[in-house]
């Protein structure tokens, strides 16, 4: 038997070639910043996103991800609490083929009027022979001057008991002033239970949430529940938000 | 049809196993003998027999066990039997002789043999020309004859599991009368979400929580029943029927939507309808030996398995309008016939044909067509046996394209998902085998997956890619066994295996693409398995494999490190009490982008006695709750670690 483990192991070793076993290197910049530092953006602006890619003996492809924060989270980070606007509305996904041993490739990313938060960009590479390099990864903080903004004392979604009376807490502001704002308390299947106007006067440039009441259905423990947050300035400018309560 | 494609190829990994004929005749093979004639598996060959093995009472329990299987599981219902290491390959099942269809997409996804069975099975061997037939069967189930004329048997065995939570029974009626025996079964389970000892995964570099560290959404029900009728005088028939239906639902982290926590609401079991998997098979056989030794066989098969998802759009296109997320469906018809001729020669025809439609909105696999003969020939010599098969293969799949989107919805672009395709295969297959030795040459052709897939695979949360210039696949094989050792080696210029490129798939929630290819590759292995003493005594098996790409020294996907099992316990009177200790070694052989897997070490205990009618078994396994990942599971990618600790009950009833 030992004979037969050696020829085994000669016919293995004898046979057995060399190939590219390194990984391709991925560098990614945004606005300025290098990953894995946070980028900061800001509304009706755009994103420069430059890639650069280098391997020891040929690229293969790569793909740039850029999508919104809610519901993960990134190499082992907590997901965070964050207000969001237009969560799904910018996203993009470039799928590329690259060649050489060392790529730079910019991508520019036109940043809706509309939207606010945390947004994920995630860059993966592969070299010709396969070999994957390690993801780089970084936050993008989109800033928005143009739309209202709402802001809440919560840093993790807030846990409300069923059959109870719960006020918001929080601000909506707006340089420019306000014209009207609601607070609405929605099912998980986004059917509207209540919905209340935030008390404030024409113009004014903040109004305090605590004026708004739910009360909340007594058969909705166990489940969540979405509070959704809108708010008009005088410009015209809409703000809507949400987040995810839980019942018990 | 894939089955049987890879029964072609299978002797060059093939567990070899043998049993007893329906009239009794004791048959052998150089590997395993495994049978269930009453509440536990026996094995026998190289090995002896153990008693390790009736420690627990089902059939995946007790094959497991065997050093060079090993199964791949996620939950109660995706289970995949892995032969040294293969992972979703080389499995080769027959149900009464007719290899079971079910492809690649289908064997990972449900439950293709009553691995769980509680109830005595016997595993039909193929052996001789009749494993060159099958190229290596893992097992047919069959129901054991009765011991004596005109009587009748009810059996009935429960289980019920906390931990992972399970309940089951099943119940067997059994008549024979002369030469004829008749038996009915029924089985009915039910399972709860699974319990993992772990709090998130992975996909795609996104990591998403495990609320309350159980996967949402992986319980589920099956029935399963299976009807027989044999009638063995000099002239034997055999008449079987078998089928089933499996539902369970799928972890959404895999579909991509709902995210986890938006189910936890629902976490109750089944509460949630989609996303879901179903499972509906059906089969029909039929055999006869005449007592010139001819041996004819037809059967029939029905598969079908169903993906159920919330509308969602891999990209940015359009929702669909149902919840079909992907279907399979296979019809297959198989027939054989060998026939003694003389001094010790036999030999055989087979035909097969399979239709593979596909349907849903989320694309992996087109629509396929598959057919295959072969002409077979054994010549039992004094000391060796040698059979040789020649088979034709032919295979045509379907084309399928579909708009590719944009962000803002619209088509940009056409995505070529599959390409029509018509390709036909010629294999030759021969092995000679003598007691201790065999050398095998395998041919075996490509699958319609591995020809033509092309899409998210939610039984590996992959995006895996078909070749459809793939060519046949030859490995030569020697294997050798002698008391409680057995070592094996073999070579294969082309040997096709999913492999990752330099591509991503160009939709979202999809990334880099795995594709088929193939390559000169070497495998090699030793398992060894002995139990000493008899009141007192241990038990020990363990296996170690190694598998290499040739072409670049690096390993096979999902190559498992070694592995050992310890035994030991105390019999007396039918009564039994032991623990053990499952340990496995860290990974060393590696491929492409496959990360680490740490070693782990489990402890086991079980007591079981015999009572007047019947057997109780109780069995703890992973008592301490350990959190660990088995290297073998395509999941394991994802960080799902493997089952929490579970404490059973188990009952049979005669």
């Amino acid at each position: 038997m030992k004979n037969f483990l050696y020829l085994s192991a000669l016919v293995a070793l004898a046979a057995c070639g060399k190939s590219d076993e390194t990984a391709p290197t991925a560098v990614l910049t945004a606005n300025g910043v290098t990953a894995p530092a946070e980028a900061e953006a800001q509304a009706g602006g755009t994103l420069e996103v430059v890639l650069q890619l280098t391997d020891d003996e040929a690229l293969g492809a790569y793909r740039l991800d850029l999508h919104g924060a809610g519901g993960h989270s990134h190499e082992g980070e907590d997901a965070e609490f964050v207000l969001t606007s237009g969560g799904d509305d910018w996203a993009a996904l470039e799928v590329a083929e690259a060649a050489g041993v060392e790529a730079q490739i910019t991508h520019s990313y036109p940043i809706p009027d509309h939207i606010r938060g945390h947004w994920h960009l995630l860059l993966d590479a592969t070299d010709a022979t396969g070999n994957e390099a390690t993801t780089a990864y970084m936050e993008v903080h989109v800033e928005n001057d143009i739309i209202p903004l709402f802001e809440v004392p919560y840093t993790a979604e807030p846990v409300w008991a069923a059959g109870t009376e719960q006020a918001l807490a929080g601000t909506v502001t707006d340089p420019d002033g306000l014209t009207s704002a609601f607070a609405r308390l929605l099912t998980e299947d986004e059917l509207l239970l209540t919905e209340v106007e935030i008390a404030l006067t024409e113009g004014d440039v903040s109004a305090d949430l605590s004026s708004v009441t739910f009360s909340v259905p007594s058969d909705a423990a166990g489940g969540e529940l979405e509070v959704e947050l809108e708010a008009t300035d005088t410009a015209g400018n809409v703000c809507v938000t949400s987040f995810h309560v839980e019942v018990e | 049809m894939k089955h049987l494609l890879l029964l072609a190829g299978a002797a060059c990994s093939t567990l070899w196993v043998s049993g007893q004929t329906p009239d009794g005749d004791s048959l052998t093979s150089p590997a395993w003998s495994i049978e269930l004639p009453s509440a536990a598996i026996t094995v026998a060959g190289p090995w002896g027999a153990s008693r390790q093995l009736a420690s627990s009472l089902s059939a995946s329990d007790q094959l497991v066990a065997l050093p060079a299987v090993r199964l791949a599981a996620l939950g109660e219902g995706l289970v995949q039997p892995v032969l040294r290491g293969l992972q979703g390959s080389r499995v080769a099942v027959l149900e009464r002789g007719m290899p079971m269809q079910g492809g690649r997409w289908g064997s990972d996804h449900g439950l293709v043999l009553p691995w769980h069975s509680l109830l005595p099975q016997t595993i039909q061997p193929a052996t001789g020309l009749n494993r060159l037939m099958a190229g290596g069967a893992l097992a047919v189930e069959g129901v054991p004859w009765l011991p004596a004329t005109d009587s009748t048997a009810v059996e009935a065995a429960t289980r019920l599991r906390h931990g992972d939570g399970l309940g089951a029974i099943e119940a067997r009626w059994t008549h024979r009368r002369g030469p004829s025996q008749t038996a009915l079964e029924l089985g009915l389970r039910t399972f709860a979400d699974r319990n993992v000892p772990d709090s998130g995964f992975t996909y795609l570099d996104r990591t998403l929580p495990i609320v309350g560290g159980r996967l949402v959404n992986t319980s589920g029900r099956s029935v399963n029943f299976a009807a027989s009728w044999r009638h063995a005088t000099a002239h034997q028939w055999e008449l079987g029927a078998s089928g089933g239906r499996f539902e369970q639902g799928l972890f959404p982290g895999f579909i991509g939507f709902p995210l986890e926590a938006d189910l936890v609401g629902d976490a109750a079991p089944r509460a949630t309808e989609l996303p879901r998997q179903i499972a509906d098979r059906l089969a029909l056989t039929a055999q006869t030996w005449r007592a010139d030794g001819t041996h004819v066989n037809v059967g029939l098969q029905w598969n079908e398995r169903s993906e159920l998802a919330p509308p969602h759009a891999h990209g940015w296109g359009p929702l669909p309008s149902d919840d079909l997320s992907f279907r399979l469906r296979e019809v297959g018809a198989f027939a054989a016939v060998e026939r003694p001729v003389r001094d010790g020669v036999t030999w055989g025809l087979q035909a097969e044909g399979l239709v593979g439609a596909t349907a849903g909105w989320e694309f992996l696999l087109p629509s396929h067509r598959r057919g295959r003969v072969a002409a077979l020939v054994g010549w039992d010599l004094p000391v060796w046996q040698v059979a040789g098969r020649i088979d034709l293969w032919g295979h045509v799949s379907e084309g399928f394209v579909e708009p590719l989107y944009a962000i803002t919805g619209e088509a940009v672009g056409v995505d070529e998902r599959a390409v029509e395709l018509t390709r036909g295969f010629v294999g030759v297959t021969g092995e000679a085998t003598r007691p201790g030795w065999r050398v095998a040459l395998t041919t075996r052709a490509p699958d319609p997956y591995e020809l033509a897939a092309n899409g998210i695979h939610h039984g590996t949360a992959r995006f895996e890619r078909g070749a459809p210039e793939l060519r046949a696949e030859h490995e030569l094989l020697v294997d050798w066994g002698r008391g409680a050792w057995r070592v094996w080696a073999a070579a294969a210029p082309d040997f096709i295996y999913l492999g990752p490129t330099a591509s991503f798939a160009p939709i979202a929630h999809a990334g880099q693409v795995m594709a088929f290819e193939q390559a000169p590759v070497f495998r090699t292995g030793a398992e060894f398995a002995r139990t000493w003493g008899e009141a007192w005594y241990a038990d020990v098996r363990a296996a170690v494999l190694g598998a290499w790409l040739l072409d670049d020294g690096m390993g096979l996907p999902f190559t498992p490190p070694a592995d050992a099992r310890v035994e030991v316990g105390r019999a007396v009177r039918g009564m039994r009490i032991w623990s053990a200790v499952q340990t496995q070694s860290p990974s060393f052989i590696l491929a492409r982008n496959e990360s680490h897997t740490p070693g782990f070490a489990l402890l086991d205990a079980g007591f079981s006695a015999p009572f007047s009618r019947g057997h109780l078994r109780l069995t703890a396994r992973n008592l301490l709750n350990t959190s660990y990942l088995q290297h073998i599971n395509p999941y394991r990618a994802l960080g799902f670690a493997e089952q929490g600790r579970t404490i059973e009950i188990s009952l049979q009833f005669q």
